[in-house]
């Protein structure tokens, strides 16, 4: 079966559990199809493994390290302080602009109503009382009723 | 001295023992497996620098000892994985124009030479292969991690592991010029 080859990279990497290794290493034995893919499997691994570790391993693990203790020699939460207040000013002129937005829509609409014309149908023989100086003299609800 | 102040020092310089201890412990595997990933000493540093920056802004919460190296090959692996999707078309392209190793088979006898050049073509080979394969075949061959530790650490099962590490070697294989006779 097809299924079965994959078998054969995990005995390359000691993978295959008894007493499946045996039958495995039968079947390596008897059938040249899965000899030369077991030889295949082998020869990759052997020259993945020829790649070593990069030379800048031990140069990188001190250059991080610092790069790090400087990190950590701040304070917790300074990496995000400055993103923080610019945040909050971002937010905080947002919601001026809409607030302002508004009230001034709101002042806009209120404008209109507040000038509308009153006409006032009085009787012929009404008098209004005036001054001297042509200004209406005020009068209580009592003494207008009286009148 | 304060307590609270003499508490707070004790329980700062046990984080820094235990984030050096990590550190210490797990910074080579972290850094072998992004190189093997992307063969950009810049981007294994940066990615594992990365990795130990999100560990160190988590420690409280996160898992001890084999759940914290789960996570932090989690960690290297998205990273990596980014950096794959971000630059991977553009570092290919460089590559293939200004570092690919010219092979010049006409100079025999130079073993060392012959060597390295061996060395680099599996290294361009292994940046052939497609993550999902590459990623196995590195956290086997250079992590030297079991199947069924893969599988945990990539959320797929172990046969989906042994699959995937057949597929993987048998594409390597084919990239390196070992067809099946």
């Amino acid at each position: 079966m097809k299924t079965d080859r994959f078998l054969i990279s995990a005995h390359v990497d000691h993978e295959v559990e008894p007493p499946w290794d045996q039958v495995v290493e039968q079947k390596i034995a008897t059938d040249p199809q899965w000899k030369e893919e077991w030889e295949r499997q082998k020869s990759i691994h052997e020259k993945l493994a020829q790649l070593a570790d990069p030379e800048s391993l031990e140069k990188a693990r001190e250059l991080v390290r610092l790069r790090l203790d400087a990190l950590r020699s701040a304070p917790r939460s300074s990496r995000h302080f400055d993103l923080n207040w610019v945040g909050l000013a971002a937010a905080a002129a947002v919601f001026g602009l809409v607030v302002g937005g508004f009230g001034f829509w709101l002042g806009r609409q209120a404008t209109g109503a507040s000038v509308a014309e009153v006409h006032v149908h009085l009787p012929s023989g009404y008098t209004v009382p005036l001054n001297g100086n042509s200004q209406l003299i005020k009068m209580t609800s009592f003494e207008s009723g009286n009148r | 001295m304060p307590p609270f102040l003499l508490f707070s020092i004790v329980t700062e310089f046990s984080a820094y023992d235990d984030f050096s201890k990590v550190y210490e412990t797990w910074f080579p595997l972290l850094y072998r497996i992004v190189y093997r990933m992307t063969a950009r000493e810049d981007i294994s540093e940066e990615v594992v620098q990365e990795a130990f920056i999100k560990y160190y802004e988590r420690r409280d919460v996160l898992p001890k000892d084999e759940g914290l190296k789960f996570w932090l090959i989690r960690v290297v692996r998205n990273l990596a994985l980014n950096y794959e999707k971000r630059k991977g078309r553009e570092r290919r392209a460089v590559e293939r124009h200004y570092h690919e190793p010219k092979l010049d088979l006409g100079h025999e006898g130079e073993r060392s030479v012959e060597r390295k050049e061996t060395i680099q073509e599996v290294q361009h080979a292994l940046l052939q292969l497609p993550y999902n394969l590459r990623i196995v075949l590195i956290l086997k061959e250079y992590a030297g991690f079991a199947y069924a530790e893969i599988g945990k650490m990539l959320g797929i099962t172990e046969g989906n592991v042994k699959v995937r590490v057949f597929r993987a070697r048998n594409q390597l294989a084919q990239l390196l010029g070992e067809e099946r006779s």
